[in-house]
């Protein structure tokens, strides 16, 4: 038996497991990339005069003497890969590498943080003002972008002097460490669309704030911890009448995903579930150890749990006298209890005071019939279980017939 | 013609060159290089939205925020502080100043005759022998506030009421009057009666002394309310408290409150009892450890006849991170101890639950709670008014149980437990505490948005003594049989197989479940009956259905129709059916 079970309990786990999508490996750093620590000497202006690329202007300064005019003298070659994508003999139709480069290494990352940009206090007291999102996020179209040097230079240019704050000649000041692999959070993979410019007002018209869905980026001290929005402040949204209309909920995959779900891995995870379906933790488990979650947070359960006070302390009655655990079936009512107060007396007395028990344990059973037959006939059915009797009898009642150590067996 | 073409070809970029370095040489003779080099960024204009907020208008006060309503994973909602809710779905709003829930039931039980003759009974005649349907109709009704007439004071009250129609039949008393008599259920359960009891009512009042002496952290709760100490005890009495963030003390006392019965109305045991916690978190975090001490003592009751009773309980709470908790136990009742329990919680991602826990009684420990722990000498006669399990034995029992949710759709719970008495030889053996093993398992898995299967199963072997077929009690119809030892009274063991197909258009829209399950148990066998050999198993199953329904937010409808199948141990009746009904408004 126990073998089936494990059989289908795997069965059923590998159909439920998608077949395993490999990652793709993470490509090598571009070895004809500029290697910064081998330029460590040159003052970061020296090649960066300008937010184009170094070499722009007519491969200046990188043909300088001290440099590498030689190379530039010379017929093209490998040299020529640093910038461009193919040597060509034809050196202005060789096509240029994307700048900044695109891939997922970060040359010399920005140690950026946004908790202390976004904290007011701090910016207030250091610099006599603060942020927003918008103010480095948004264009001046409106449209929402992604920072650049010159958004930066708003408030750490030379001319802001702002105390306090890295300036932008300090390239050190932001441009620190290692090459590293990037860690932007990309959010929108897959066949998921978003559009941020869908998501300025709810339907009422109130504005959606920034940190509705981008809470945690005001706790992130660097990229590496700066997390994604959860999905949670999606839901929370879209399961809301009053900010989503209908044919936005939620439950509509398609209004986030491309592609229709139809496999059973696909099936929309709990977390996509509205705030008044049942929470994610609450699990199997949750159902038989949820005490000390229900002491640190009462009032959460009353959220749903309409008969409870809501009040934080001493609240368990107000469940456990009224919902039923999912094994209390018709037959544990009737038949099946008895072995589990018998293993198990603590669990029912989690609920039951014993005159519960005895409520039903005083009456007299259907079993024992209207007349007294049964007290000629009960030897058939005492015989089956007959701890069945002790339950209600003492011992002695029974010993009132059965009496005399000879009829007594055992110890 | 071709060399001559090719020659050209190649003197017109030399030239060329040459004439792109006289002006290059031009430009930079005419242009002083940098010296140092610059970083001129190009500035972009200043948007519209990037304004230099000075301190003044950072304080400026603004529209109040929206409250961010709860997620699913950890809603934000406290009772104390005050966060609305407004504009969700389903949820209600804890810190509204009335809360009000209204539910009326009805429940039809039945079981229909077979015709056959019980095990112990001829067949039933029913009306006579037994009631073919039993009905009545129940309610509860909830009520709790916040701030109402006293911004410190919270009240909760609940409510049960039901109604039950007798059903009578004419009979004779001892003396041979006629009389009245009740036709036993169709169920026996303790639904019979009619009337109203006030289940929980309390009023709590919190917040209102002064400050000094951090006395604002007092609060007071009176009325009829449950407690959680050594036992979760129901009474009728006061209860305070002081929370600190490193002591907690509390006293309580009041006459017991009876549920599911008026019998001890006239004079009932009196508990009392007091907690004090000290939470070393609250000092240094270095230390996670908090200590409790708890005292429980209950007076005297005149219905299990049962002495004083006084328990003391010793808890030791270790939380060496967030998500593990190591609790230490030790309880003692009337100066003996009684019982010893050490466990262990962890928890991974929320999901990710394991406990295992040991918990070692001795004969000492109470039976079933306090007010049962030493029975008294009793009549011959007598059935026995509490349920009595039995003295309690030397046991072991060690439980563990995991459960976890794979990618958020696959929710898997397995359980084992194992039990052993430490019994001394001389030691009666009792029916009710007999070792075992047990094992369970479930999982549910999603497989559409809507719909859910689940699987269960429970299987405990229990370890009794085994009579072979040549030692078990020749049953002679007719003379009165020998009785066995107690130990070796009960099932052998038990398996118990359960699925459910669960529909769902939202928790508080519409849902609806379909569950069948079977059980086989087997009893040992400690007769032999050459004549009517009795079955050694005893297979029995059931199903349930169940629709819940809401109609808008405020309206729940709830309907359960619960089955049996036949049963051996009951061939005079087809199985049992229940019916309920219910009704639930919420404001």
């Amino acid at each position: 038996m126990s073998r089936e079970l494990c059989i289908l309990v795997a069965v059923l786990v590998a159909a439920c497991t998608p077949s395993r999508r490999s990652d793709a490996p993470i490509p090598p750093v571009d070895p004809a990339r500029i290697k910064h620590e081998q330029h460590a000497q040159i003052p970061c202006g020296g090649c960066h005069r300008s937010s184009a690329r170094p070499g722009a202007d007519d491969h200046k300064p990188c043909d300088d003497g001290e440099c590498h005019k030689q190379e530039f003298l010379g017929p093209p070659g490998e040299f020529c890969r640093v910038c461009h994508v193919e040597v060509t003999t034809r050196p202005l139709n060789a096509p240029l590498k994307d700048y900044p480069i695109e891939d997922p290494w970060q040359s010399l990352p920005p140690v950026f943080s946004h908790r202390r940009h976004m904290d007011s206090k701090l910016m207030e007291s250091r610099v006599g003002f603060h942020v927003a999102c918008a103010d480095c996020h948004t264009r001046g179209d409106g449209a929402h972008v992604r920072p650049t040097h010159a958004t930066c230079s708003r408030c750490h240019a030379a001319e802001a002097a702002l105390p306090g704050t890295p300036r932008m000649q300090d390239c050190n000041g932001c441009h620190q460490g290692k090459p590293r692999q990037r860690t932007r959070a990309r959010v929108i993979t897959g066949d998921l669309q978003f559009h941020h410019e869908r998501h300025r007002t709810d339907r009422k018209g109130v504005a959606i704030k920034c940190q509705d869905c981008h809470g945690q980026s005001a706790k992130s001290d660097l990229y590496d911890s700066h997390g994604p929005p959860r999905i949670e402040s999606c839901v929370g949204c879209h399961d809301d009448a009053n900010r989503v209309p209908y044919q936005l909920r939620m439950r509509i995959c398609e209004n986030c995903h491309l592609e229709k779900t139809a496999t059973l891995t696909q099936i929309a995870p709990r977390n996509h579930l509205p705030a008044t379906e049942r929470p994610l933790d609450h699990t199997l488990a949750f159902r038989r150890d949820h005490a000390e979650a229900a002491e640190r947070s009462a009032a959460r359960c009353a959220t749903c749990h309409t008969q409870m006070s809501g009040n934080p302390r001493q609240a368990c009655d107000e469940c456990h006298q009224r919902m039923l655990p999912a094994d209390h079936r018709i037959t544990f009512r009737e038949l099946d209890h008895g072995p589990e107060a018998a293993a198990d007396r603590t669990r029912c007395a989690t609920c039951h005071v014993v005159e519960f028990c005895t409520a039903c344990h005083a009456q007299r059973p259907r079993s024992h019939g209207f007349e007294s037959t049964f007290f000629k006939e009960h030897g058939r059915l005492a015989r089956l279980n007959v701890r069945s009797c002790t339950t209600c009898h003492v011992e002695n009642f029974c010993l009132g017939c059965h009496a005399g150590p000879s009829l007594r067996g055992g110890r | 013609m071709k060399r001559a073409m090719t020659k050209a070809s190649r003197g017109r970029p030399a030239e060329r060159a040459r004439l792109r370095t006289l002006i290059v040489g031009a430009v930079l003779a005419a242009t002083p290089a940098a010296a140092e080099p610059s970083l001129v960024l190009t500035r972009e204009p200043t948007p519209r939205s990037l304004r230099m907020r000075p301190r003044v208008l950072a304080q400026a006060p603004s529209l109040p925020p929206r409250p961010r309503p709860p997620m699913p994973v950890a809603p934000t909602v406290s009772a104390t502080t005050a966060e609305p809710i407004e504009g969700l779905d389903g949820l209600r709003d804890v810190t509204q100043p009335v809360s009000f829930s209204l539910n009326l039931g009805y429940q039809v039980d039945g079981a229909r005759p077979s015709g056959r003759a019980g095990l112990g009974s001829p067949a039933p005649v029913p009306g006579r022998d037994y009631s073919t349907l039993r009905s009545y109709g129940f309610g509860e009704a909830f009520l709790s506030t916040r701030g109402v007439v006293y911004s410190r004071l919270e009240t909760y009250f609940a409510l049960r009421f039901q109604a039950a129609r007798k059903i009578v039949t004419d009979g004779v008393d001892a003396t041979g009057a006629e009389r009245d008599v009740q036709v036993t259920s169709p169920i026996a359960t303790w639904f019979e009666r009619s009337g109203y009891e006030f289940r929980t009512g309390w009023a709590e009042i919190k917040d209102f002394l002064p400050a000094r002496f951090g006395l604002q952290k007092l609060r007071v709760r009176a009325g009829n309310q449950f407690v959680y100490g050594p036992w979760i005890l129901h009474l009728d009495g006061l209860y305070a408290t002081y929370e600190g963030p490193t002591l907690t003390a509390s006293l309580y006392g009041g006459p017991r409150h009876s549920d599911y019965t008026r019998d001890q109305t006239e004079r009932r045991p009196v508990a009392g009892g007091g907690s004090l916690r000290i939470d070393l978190r609250g000092i240094t975090n270095a230390v996670p450890i908090a200590v409790t001490g708890e005292y429980l003592t209950l007076t005297e009751s005149d219905e299990t006849g049962e002495g004083q009773v006084d328990t003391e309980l010793v808890q030791v709470d270790w939380r060496p991170r967030r998500d593990i908790v190591v609790i230490g136990q030790i309880r003692g009742v009337n100066g003996e101890l009684a019982s010893q329990r050490i466990e262990l919680r962890t928890r991974y991602k929320q999901v990710t639950n394991f406990v295992f826990d040991v918990t070692r009684r001795f004969s000492g420990d109470w039976r079933w709670d306090p007010s049962l722990v030493t029975r008294p000498t009793q009549d011959l006669t007598e059935a026995k008014r509490y349920l009595d399990l039995g003295p309690v034995l030397p046991q072991l029992i060690a439980s563990a149980r995991a459960g976890t949710l794979i990618r958020e759709n696959i929710d898997l719970l397995g359980r084992v437990a194992i039990a052993t008495d430490t019994v001394e030889n001389d030691e009666p053996v009792n029916t009710f505490s007999a070792p075992y093993f047990e094992l369970a398992g479930a999982f549910e898995v999603r497989l559409r948005r809507q719909v859910a299967f689940g699987f269960s199963v429970l299987s405990r072997q229990t370890v009794r003594p085994a009579r072979l077929e040549g030692e078990r009690i020749l049953d002679e119809h007719g003379p009165i049989d020998e009785l066995p030892d107690d130990s070796e009274l009960g099932e052998e063991g038990f398996t118990e197989l359960g699925t459910t197909l669960k529909m769902t258009l939202g928790a508080r829209r519409f849902s609806a479940m379909v569950e069948v399950y079977g059980r086989n148990t087997r009893y040992s066998i400690l007769y032999r009956d050459p004549i009517a050999p009795l079955p050694e198993t005893d297979v029995r199953g059931g199903g349930r259905f169940t629709v819940d329904a809401w109609v808008g937010q405020r309206i729940r409808l709830f309907a359960s129709y619960d089955v049996s199948s036949a049963l051996d141990t009951s061939p005079d009746i087809n199985g049992y059916k229940s019916l309920r009904m219910t009704l639930t408004g919420i404001y």
